[in-house]
């Protein structure tokens, strides 16, 4: 093996590109399965292994659209696969690249980087053993809810018996009035479901990761989107938790995995 | 990735932005409209008469949205605006933050 003084870095910087940290010693072969075909190996150092495929460049280029999505499918394959054979990895965000310089291969940085790395590495990985990730989310009928709220909230149900009292022109005023008064009912329903079903989540779950709720084509608003952290007995509690939030009217669940702990690492 | 333009696009998107505008500025005086009216400033009569006023602007501008066909576009105006502020709303906090942090050391200076 050349010692790390005789190497000399190529014109296109020559890198590693990490999929995902295992517990694991000595360098092992997964085979052509990385990204565009690309052989996909382990680089250990001190019990841990970064699972990577040799590259060039910091800047990876995976083409148009569609071959980004291409290369995003290739790096979840890929840390499945490696959960499959290690058990419990880190999986690591798409696109890291570790590169050499004029002093050190490119694996040597990857090595040096387990090292320097190695205590958080460790308790991550700890962390996540024997558990994987989960994603929830709570949509609610906005349609449906208004209209209990309609029926049910006292003096939303007398100021609609007042708008029939009225004028057209005072009635369109209340009515915007009714609009505004159904709005802050809204708000502070959601407020009060987000708050019970993330906290029943919490309970559950060893470990909760809050995100962004995204906007729906239909009707059913998402109102909760989170990432659990869960080991075998957390998966059933949380099953029979979210059974009783879809029994609920007006509530539905999404829920997604077992996948890699992306949001835990 | 080449952008597609003709006169009918330009059209279209320019009077969905303008009635999308349109719209924020007639919700805004509603809203003040039903503040005033709650706040018992007004005697019935104006606001019988500002709520008709108000009727027909609403009116107005569905009718435009359904005559020039943009009411998707409008729509997606509106979502567009909705996110961008939403993007700046959360950056708030953290500007407020950096800004006291800057603003600290002339304080206790």
């Amino acid at each position: 093996m050349e010692t790390s003084k005789s190497w000399k870095s190529p014109p296109d910087g020559e890198g590693r590109y990490l999929y995902c940290v295992a517990e694991s010693r000595g360098e092992q072969n997964l085979g052509d399965i990385g990204m565009a075909g690309n052989g996909v190996y382990t680089i250990s150092c001190m019990g841990l292994a970064a699972v990577v495929h040799d590259c060039h460049g910091e800047v990876f280029e995976y083409g148009d659209k569609d071959g980004m999505k291409a290369c995003l499918l290739d790096h979840q394959r890929v840390v499945q696969i490696a959960a499959e054979r290690f058990g419990t990895v880190l999986p690591l965000g798409f696109g890291k690249i570790i590169t050499g310089d004029e002093h050190k291969k490119p694996e040597e940085k990857v090595a040096d980087w387990l090292k320097s790395s190695f205590k958080d590495l460790e308790i991550k990985l700890k962390k996540v053993e024997g558990k994987a990730e989960y994603g929830v989310q709570v949509f609610w009928d906005v349609s449906s809810v208004t209209d209990r709220i309609m029926d049910e909230v006292p003096h939303i149900r007398a100021l609609r018996e007042e708008i029939k009292t009225k004028k057209a022109g005072t009635a369109f005023l209340y009515e915007e009035k009714l609009k505004k008064e159904i709005r802050l009912c809204l708000e502070d329903a959601a407020a009060r479901h987000y708050r019970t079903f993330y906290e029943k989540i919490k309970d559950v779950a060893e470990d909760v990761r809050v995100d962004k709720c995204h906007r729906t084509s239909d009707d059913g608003k998402m109102l909760l989107n989170v990432s659990c952290l869960l080991n075998d007995r957390q998966v059933e509690s949380l099953g029979e938790m979210l059974d009783d939030i879809t029994g609920q009217e007006g509530f539905s669940v999404r829920y997604t995995g077992p996948w890699p702990p992306y949001s835990f690492v | 990735m080449a952008v597609e333009i003709n006169e009918d696009n330009i059209k279209q998107g320019l009077l969905g932005l303008v009635l999308a505008l349109v719209e924020i500025i007639v919700e805004t005086l509603k809203h003040q409209a039903v503040r005033r009216m709650e706040g018992g400033s007004l005697t019935d009569e104006e606001v019988e008469r500002l709520g008709r006023t108000l009727k027909e602007l609403d009116q107005a501008v569905e009718a435009i949205k359904d005559d020039y066909g943009i009411k998707e576009c409008v729509r997606s105006v509106r979502e567009g605006l909705d996110s961008s502020l939403n993007g700046i709303l959360t950056q708030v906090p953290a500007i407020m933050e950096s800004e006291t942090i800057r603003k600290e050391p002339a304080v206790s200076g």
